[in-house]
């Protein structure tokens, strides 16, 4: 019986070894995964959001009740708790307009009036309109760590989504103007 | 051996003490995920729940049916239904039902999931309904409430909905933390708002409609064009944006005019439905007798069809004429100035003189009914008020000859509004001949009955001018004027913001300056004689009554007169009129030779130019008339 035993000894580092490294793997895959699902809802839910504020806002609303690119955004980013307003990136669709691409940093200090209305010689802002909010953001994961020469792996900051193995994750919303 | 067991007797229970304090960290983020991600999703239940209940109650407010706005009300559904709470400021709890709008809104919200003690008790709706302003949670900013007199017109709030929808969520994870309930819950605010309508001229007829050809050009729009069904032929000039609903592609490729197409949708049907019809004065007017039909002949106050005064002073200039409904006479026995005598009604327009001065009352807010029609020669001065002219089969309003039109003297800026109306068909009396019951296409104007009948006892003499086979019945407006006096038709539409206001009724056609009867179209509106005198018409084409059941190919209707859905505009210079035209689908302007200029928004059915050469060109009102644009009710999600 204690033969066996000895012959054993060792056995369990090399058995974790061989199990463990495809364990933390699944496990840190896992993790991942529900990470970027969490993040992916939560922009989808963010952008939502901004669209639904932006409806809301239109031609009917006089003077400083206009929607603006910082009224947008401010939803978009209360709505999405934990999206960083850095790597955010937007894309503004009104009906008659080309579409504008900001970040939702610099979309904070843009306090034109967004769907662009009679200021601006359009009437997008009309009840009727359709317009559409759509945004990636970017999402880095552990997992890359597995992957040989993929680069620093997870990092918080400053992240685009041409960066390496970084994946990036679409939502968007189109809704028509109310009001 | 002995060294191990040593060791890990000293380790024993650490693994415990992690497990169990990591098993709290663990807890954390699996409550993280779990409950939060739950919580996030029933939020989105509320939110819609809240957002469709919230809605579905405006939209009942402000149709007065199931049905949505953009379609007719459908057969029995013409009793309004009764508002919820309003001026309430207590939430109160959502009831399913039909009873009213608020308890057909709580309906949709049981419909999305949620109602008051659903779901075991946890959930809860709370739905109020008020006039007030919403202050906004997401940001705190105020939308007002509409007032007339204050200039708040646009963006405000008629009756507004908030639906409130929550649940309690028992956590499972978040719970081992102290965190034993979650409340999600979602607040919407929908509203019957007044919006804006956009479009300088805004064609309404599809393609069921074939007005005589010819298209004005160049039509000179630069607020924008909305053409709801096939362009024109030949297809117009215009400078100015162009909107068409998408079946409509542009043949002007590469013209100056953008050309946008939109889906089919509400802003390709009549801004106005669902208003009805301006209502006719619902003071009792005095009855006057007009001998000949010259306004400036002897004007008798009657009574049945005996002179009950001495006639309106005629000295020079002609003293103002007050308040009353106008109609043309002869005297049955020896008309004086004070005599009383007996008169008969005669078939035939009301007319003011080639370079006669007439005035109407200013100062106060005027009502004046000329039945038979009106026919301009000379001048008119219109006081504020509001101007219904009905019939006149050679024409109904007629502004004719040189130097002839009509001034404004409007004070207080409270404005004109002008009503072609009358009947299309013969008007029909009882067997004994003391009230008239009704005409065969049963399509008069709302109150136009309760006016002839008289209000308590029967008006004789409107009854036997009615019974003159097709003295009230309608004909085309005919305005051919400024062969002289530039400028000087220009009664400008009701002021909604102006110190002498309009009667309440009135209200929702601010800026409307010319309006002409829904029933003087070949398609049928519904009929507006069922609905309660204190409410007005409902104003939608008719989709039901023969079948067709669709807006592009509605009911249709044969006139007595078939150009009588016409407006012809021949003006060489400008037209002075400011405000709204307003013509029901199924008809038409015809302009030329001349142009249809002003500071006009023109809502009809079509426009033409049958005598060639006719143009278009409607100026943005300017800064200080701006609350004269048009505007038109909606229903919206407004938070």
């Amino acid at each position: 019986m204690s033969k066996p035993k000895r012959n054993r000894i060792g056995n369990a580092t090399i058995e974790f070894t061989l199990v463990g490294i495809p364990l933390v793997f699944v496990l840190i895959s896992t993790i991942e995964m529900a990470r970027g699902m969490w993040i992916y809802h939560t922009l989808a839910y963010a952008i939502k959001g901004g669209t639904r504020y932006a409806v809301a806002r239109g031609q009917n609303n006089s003077g400083v009740n206009h929607s603006s690119y910082q009224g947008v955004c401010t939803a978009i980013l209360q709505a999405g708790a934990g999206l960083l307003k850095e790597d955010l990136i937007l894309t503004f669709q009104s009906a008659t307009t080309q579409p504008t691409t900001i970040t939702a940093a610099s979309c904070l200090s843009n306090s034109n009036q967004w769907p662009p209305g009679v200021t601006a010689g359009k009437i997008d802002d009309q009840a009727g309109q359709t317009i559409s909010i759509s945004g990636f953001y970017p999402f880095v994961s552990a997992i890359s760590m597995f992957w040989p020469g993929a680069g620093p792996g997870m990092t918080f900051q400053g992240l685009t989504c041409n960066g390496p193995l970084a994946v990036c994750l679409p939502a968007a919303s189109q809704d028509v103007m109310q009001f | 051996m002995e060294h191990m067991m040593r060791l890990r007797g000293g380790q024993r229970g650490q693994a415990l003490l992690l497990v169990t304090l990591s098993l709290f960290a663990m807890c954390g983020l699996l409550g993280l995920a779990v409950d939060l991600g739950w919580s996030y999703f029933i939020q989105k239940s509320a939110q819609n729940a809240a957002d469709s209940a919230a809605l579905s109650a405006a939209y009942q407010a402000l149709c007065g049916s199931p049905s949505s706005c953009n379609s007719p009300p459908a057969p029995g559904e013409t009793v309004p239904i009764t508002l919820g709470n309003v001026n309430s400021q207590q939430s109160s709890p959502c009831v399913s039902g039909n009873s009213n709008n608020l308890s057909y809104g709580c309906l949709l919200a049981q419909q999305n999931g949620f109602m008051p003690g659903g779901n075991g008790g946890r959930q809860n709706v709370t739905i109020t309904a008020d006039l007030g302003p919403v202050t906004r949670y997401q940001d705190g900013t105020t939308v007002p409430t509409c007032a007339p007199g204050s200039g708040v017109l646009v963006g405000c709030v008629e009756y507004r909905v908030t639906v409130r929808a929550v649940e309690a969520i028992p956590q499972l994870f978040s719970a081992v933390l102290g965190n034993t309930t979650a409340l999600p819950s979602a607040r919407a605010t929908a509203a019957v708002v007044q919006s804006l309508v956009n479009g300088s001229l805004i064609t309404l007829s599809r393609a069921d409609v074939i007005p005589p050809s010819g298209t004005p050009t160049p039509i000179t729009a630069p607020n924008g064009m909305v053409i709801s069904g096939p362009l024109p032929t030949p297809v117009p000039v215009v400078n100015g944006p162009v909107y068409v609903p998408s079946f409509v592609s542009n043949p002007r490729t590469g013209s100056t005019n953008t050309f946008s197409i939109l889906p089919d949708g509400p802003q390709f049907l009549d801004p106005l439905r669902g208003y009805g019809q301006p209502p006719l004065p619902t003071a009792t007017l005095t009855t006057y007798a007009v001998t000949q039909g010259i306004l400036a002949s002897y004007i008798f106050p009657v009574q049945g069809l005996n002179v009950v005064g001495p006639a309106l002073p005629l000295a020079s200039p002609l003293a103002p004429l007050p308040s009353g409904i106008y109609f043309s006479a002869v005297c049955a026995t020896g008309c004086s100035n004070s005599i009383p005598s007996t008169i008969s009604p005669q078939v035939g327009a009301l007319s003011i003189g080639p370079g006669g001065i007439v005035p109407f009352l200013n100062g106060a807010f005027g009502n004046f009914v000329f039945l038979g029609g009106l026919n301009v020669q000379g001048q008119m001065q219109m006081g504020p008020g509001e101007y219904v002219i009905v019939g006149g089969a050679a024409g109904s309003l007629q502004v004719t000859g040189t130097n002839a039109g009509i001034t404004a003297t409007s004070s207080g800026n409270a404005g004109e509004i002008i009503i072609l109306t009358g009947s299309s068909s013969a008007f029909t009396f009882n067997s004994n001949g003391t009230a008239i019951t009704g005409n065969a296409n049963g399509d008069l104007y709302p109150g136009l009955m309760t006016l002839l009948n008289g209000s308590s006892t029967p008006n004789l003499a409107l009854m036997e001018l009615a019974s003159l086979n097709g003295a009230l019945t309608f004909g085309p407006a005919n305005i051919l004027t400024s062969f002289g006096i530039v400028d000087s038709a220009n009664p400008t539409g009701l002021n909604p913001t102006a110190p002498i206001l309009q009667p309440l009724g009135l209200q929702p056609f601010g800026g409307v300056v010319l309006w002409q009867d829904q029933a003087n179209s070949t398609i049928d509106y519904t009929t507006p004689i069922n609905t309660p005198a204190s409410l007005p018409g409902w104003g939608y084409v008719d989709i039901y009554s023969c079948g067709s059941k669709t807006m592009a190919t509605p009911c249709t209707k044969t006139l007595a007169n078939p150009n009588s859905p016409g407006l012809n505009v021949q003006t060489p210079n400008t037209l002075g009129l400011t405000g709204t035209i307003y013509q029901p689908r199924g008809a038409w302007i015809n302009v030329g030779p001349g142009i249809l200029d002003g500071y006009l928004q023109v809502i009809t059915g079509s426009v033409t130019s049958s005598a060639g050469g006719g143009s278009i060109n409607l100026k943005p009102l300017p800064a200080n008339l701006v609350n004269l644009k048009l505007r038109r009710r909606i229903v919206a999600l407004i938070e």
